[in-house]
């Protein structure tokens, strides 16, 4: 394909499964997706693209990589959906090669274009079916696969089994009381208003993290319980291959615990892509229009006990800061002022990034690109140079970031790019910061 | 009438939720004291422990207390004072079967995971076990075993499945990507469930035996008599009802699932979706008239088969909708619908504004209270209230 020159990555989820391929599976892989699954949107979209270049000054993978025309996000369709329907859906392997690499590494689908194009194309839309359609054939890098598999059969994203969740959220109950009183963290209790949710990756590698956010529930005095069954990881990862059938599966499982248990609301820990699966996405999927039971982020959360005075910030952050705007709970929700509230209330000396909240650059790891495992990782290094210019620009050595995969790209920017700064979630600064009421002191 | 004061827990560093029985004149819970040991507690004392850990605690049907105790660092199940003789690394999952005879659970052992029943492991174990199902009376037992080990980012494995399901100690040979959805027949002869066929292809396996067809997707199935089963199944007109793999309901909808079978008069109710965001119930195809925008929970039959009962939810409140028939929706969470023994009666406890309120066919009776367990009906027109008023438990027998 002429202007699409890359350096050569080998990731067997790709690579292999294509090898693997016949043209009759290709063939009716389009068909199910493009004619059966793709709304009147999808043509809408392509044919009223005037390919004014409106979007190109907004994305940072175009911007990161020199101007290069190729990851102009228009181009970017023109080279999966564009190059598909000129062809007729008569495509070669190799075709579906590039498809794949740019749907999956080379458009985080932040929706920061949509903002700019005059005529409101939703490109990550158009994106997210060639994912789709790569999804329903199986061609997806290995480690997001490795995930989705695991989501499969056991609602979380590490094979994490039955009672290795009971255990590990038991002996976090252990270890919390050298710090909260008495700390009891409830399993499956019936009608408790929250119930709480959690990344996977907090269950298993990040335990300090989750430790944090269940000191600030203890601290807030909330009525709150997680799940004593399959159910308790959020991150629903087969979003990021667009498998329709594991995303329904998994969020079908949170709002049946929810409405089985009870709870008045649905509370997650620190994530962007979730919440969006679980508002949307998987949701609009199962038939809801909405939430049917109120889905809130961490930040929604930890504004509200600010706010309420639940909690007390008992002293501040005094190095400077600054903060990443997630794509998914600020350009999607609107959680941008809440988000400032927050940081204002931990943070002395607090400086914005520019561009900043809906206008905010993605960090490069969004929508599965953290999740493709090492082969792609100097992708996003690469697709994040805008963003690490933002953190450099700000002089702030901590920032802030409220989602998993804002935090891990960020962290390895910092690494890659030598910046001297580090990266915080919320909870770890609140809990840091707050005051431990009298009645919980051990 | 029982009443206890429920204020001396608070001499305890801690106690958990607390569990009623079915006649309401025992109420427990786990208390802890200060050194982190924990006792079971029943009506006002300590009757067992110290344990290191108390999990699953709970009342059978036919009110045996029950719990998993965790002493020297392992697991047992706990039964009325009474230990099971062996001892696991560990062990969730406790049920027991309708009459609460039978006590089972997922066990781990040596780092192998099955299932005991009674005390006795079954012989076979596995890499992993989900979940535990029972039939009524506990002449069938299931969980879903892995059947494979192959390492993380293993992803051309996991495809050729790894997981089935084990009944009564034996397993099938099938191996699938995945399972949910497990029932039994109503004699409790046969088993079915969904499974992931393939990354897009999913069907209905029944005692082992896949159906012919298979879908885009699929939801739990359940059997209408020993025989036949139906299953919520997606294919291109949208989500259809299916028995033994073809059509069974003329129309499609958006959304089609919690079916729910009433096996004497073969009546089949199940939660639709007409239209992003327009739920409602359809029984035996027809579907009813009240749409709700948001949530409707699974379909409840009086004893009889004749009424049918679901939670609903509605711009921001709770509700029932009984055969057609909407209660106010003006609650902000609200329990299970109860049937009285003939049917005549409906029964729910709801809340508003922190306070639990007892309601008959819509009607407020009773409340607020701090706290209420599900209505239980003695008789016809004999309701028993359990709840916490002013830091006691109490019961209340009311005539409706």
């Amino acid at each position: 394909m002429e202007g699409f020159v890359r350096k050569p990555v080998f990731d067997i989820g790709i690579d292999k499964t294509i090898e693997r391929l016949d043209k009759q599976k290709i063939k009716r892989a389009i068909e199910r997706v493009l004619n059966e699954e793709a709304t009147v949107r999808f043509k809408i979209f392509l044919e009223t693209c005037m390919r004014c270049g409106m979007c190109s000054e907004s994305c940072h993978h175009y911007l990161s990589h020199d101007r290069d025309p190729s990851y102009a996000p228009a181009s970017k369709v023109k080279l999966t959906l564009g190059d598909l329907i000129a062809k007729k859906g008569k495509i070669e392997k190799a075709d579906l090669k590039r498809y794949a690499r740019i749907a999956f590494t080379e458009c985080n689908l932040c929706r920061r274009c949509t903002q700019f194009c005059p005529f409101g194309i939703d490109i990550a839309y158009l994106i997210s079916l060639v994912r789709r359609l790569c999804g329903v054939l199986g061609v997806a890098p290995q480690f997001i696969q490795d995930q989705v598999y695991s989501h499969m059969s056991s609602y979380n994203m590490l094979w994490f089994k039955q009672d290795e969740w009971i255990d590990t959220i038991q002996w976090i109950e252990d270890e919390l009381r050298y710090e909260i009183k008495n700390a009891r963290i409830p399993l499956g209790k019936k009608d408790a208003d929250i119930l709480l949710l959690i990344h996977g990756l907090e269950a298993k590698y990040m335990t300090p993290l989750l430790s944090n956010m269940l000191k600030i529930m203890l601290a807030s005095g909330v009525d709150f319980t997680l799940p004593d069954t399959d159910g308790w990881d959020y991150t629903n990862k087969s979003l990021y291959m667009h498998d329709f059938e594991t995303m329904t599966l998994v969020t079908k499982r949170h709002y049946e615990i929810a409405s089985k248990l009870r709870v008045k609301r649905i509370l997650i820990t620190e994530c962007g892509h979730a919440y969006r699966a679980a508002l949307y996405e998987s949701a609009r999927l199962l038939g809801w229009k909405e939430a049917p039971i109120p889905f809130i982020h961490a930040v929604e959360f930890f504004y509200e006990i600010l706010v309420q005075g639940k909690i007390k910030i008992a002293h501040k952050v005094k190095e400077k800061a600054t903060l990443q705007d997630p794509c998914n709970i600020v350009r999607y929700r609107g959680l941008g002022p809440k988000l400032r509230f927050i940081v204002r209330q931990l943070c002395e000396d607090f400086v914005e990034m520019t561009p900043n909240q809906e206008y905010n650059y993605c960090c490069s790891s969004g929508g599965g690109m953290v999740d493709a495992g090492p082969p792609w990782k100097g992708a996003r290094i690469e697709g994040g140079k805008v963003k690490i210019e933002q953190i450099k620009e700000t002089g702030a050595s901590l920032v802030i970031a409220p989602c998993h995969t804002c935090h891990k790209g960020i962290e390895d920017l910092i690494e890659h790019y030598k910046v001297d700064a580090h990266v915080k979630f919320l909870a770890d600064l609140i809990a840091e910061h707050m005051e431990i009421p009298e009645r919980l002191r051990p | 009438m029982s009443w206890v004061d429920l204020r001396v827990l608070e001499k305890y560093a801690n106690f958990s939720e607390l569990v009623v029985n079915s006649l309401g004149d025992k109420i427990a819970t786990v208390v802890e004291d200060e050194e982190g040991q924990r006792f079971i507690w029943v009506n006002g004392k300590t009757i067992d422990g110290p344990f290191e850990r108390v999990n699953f605690l709970q009342f059978t049907p036919n009110g045996d207390l029950i719990a998993s105790v965790q002493k020297d660092g392992l697991w047992t199940v706990w039964k009325e004072g009474v230990l099971w003789e062996e001892f696991f690394e560990y062990l969730w999952n406790l049920k027991t079967d309708n009459s609460g005879q039978k006590v089972l659970a997922n066990v781990k052992i040596d780092g192998n995971y099955t299932v005991c029943v009674d005390g006795v492991p079954w012989s076979h174990s596995f890499y992993d076990t989900r979940d535990l199902f029972v039939s009524p009376t506990g002449a069938k037992v299931a969980t879903y075993v892995r059947l494979e080990n192959y390492p993380v980012l293993e992803i051309f494995n996991f495809a050729k499945g790894m997981w089935s399901l084990a009944v009564n100690d034996v397993f099938w040979d099938k191996k699938f990507l995945a399972l949910f959805g497990c029932c039994f027949s109503p004699k409790e002869t046969r088993v079915a469930t969904a499974v992931r066929l393939t990354d897009r292809s999913f069907t209905i396996v029944v005692d082992n035996v896949c159906w012919e067809k298979s879908f885009y997707q699929v939801w739990e199935p359940r059997f209408l008599d020993e025989n036949q089963v139906v299953a919520p199944v997606k294919t291109s007109r949208g989500w259809e009802l299916y028995c033994n793999g073809s059509p069974f309901w003329e129309r499609s909808f958006t959304q089609l699932w919690n079916l729910k079978v009433f096996p004497e008069k073969k009546r089949v109710a199940a939660i639709v979706a007409l239209e992003l965001g327009k739920w409602t119930l359809a029984v035996d195809g027809k579907t009813w008239k009240p749409t709700f925008g948001q949530m409707v929970l699974e379909p409840h039959f009086s004893p009889d088969g004749e009424r049918i009962a679901a939670v609903v939810r509605h711009q921001n409140r709770w509700g029932l909708v009984v055969n057609e028939v909407c209660w106010d929706l003006v609650w902000e969470r609200i329990g299970d619908p109860v049937f009285s023994p003939k049917g005549g009666k409906i029964a729910a406890k709801a809340e508003k504004d922190g306070g639990y309120y007892l309601l008959v066919e819509n009607k407020v009776l009773e409340g607020p209270y701090t706290y209420l367990w599900d209505p239980v009906f003695l008789e016809e027109d004999t309701l028993l209230i359990r709840g916490i008023k002013e830091k006691s438990y109490f019961t209340k027998e009311i005539k409706v």
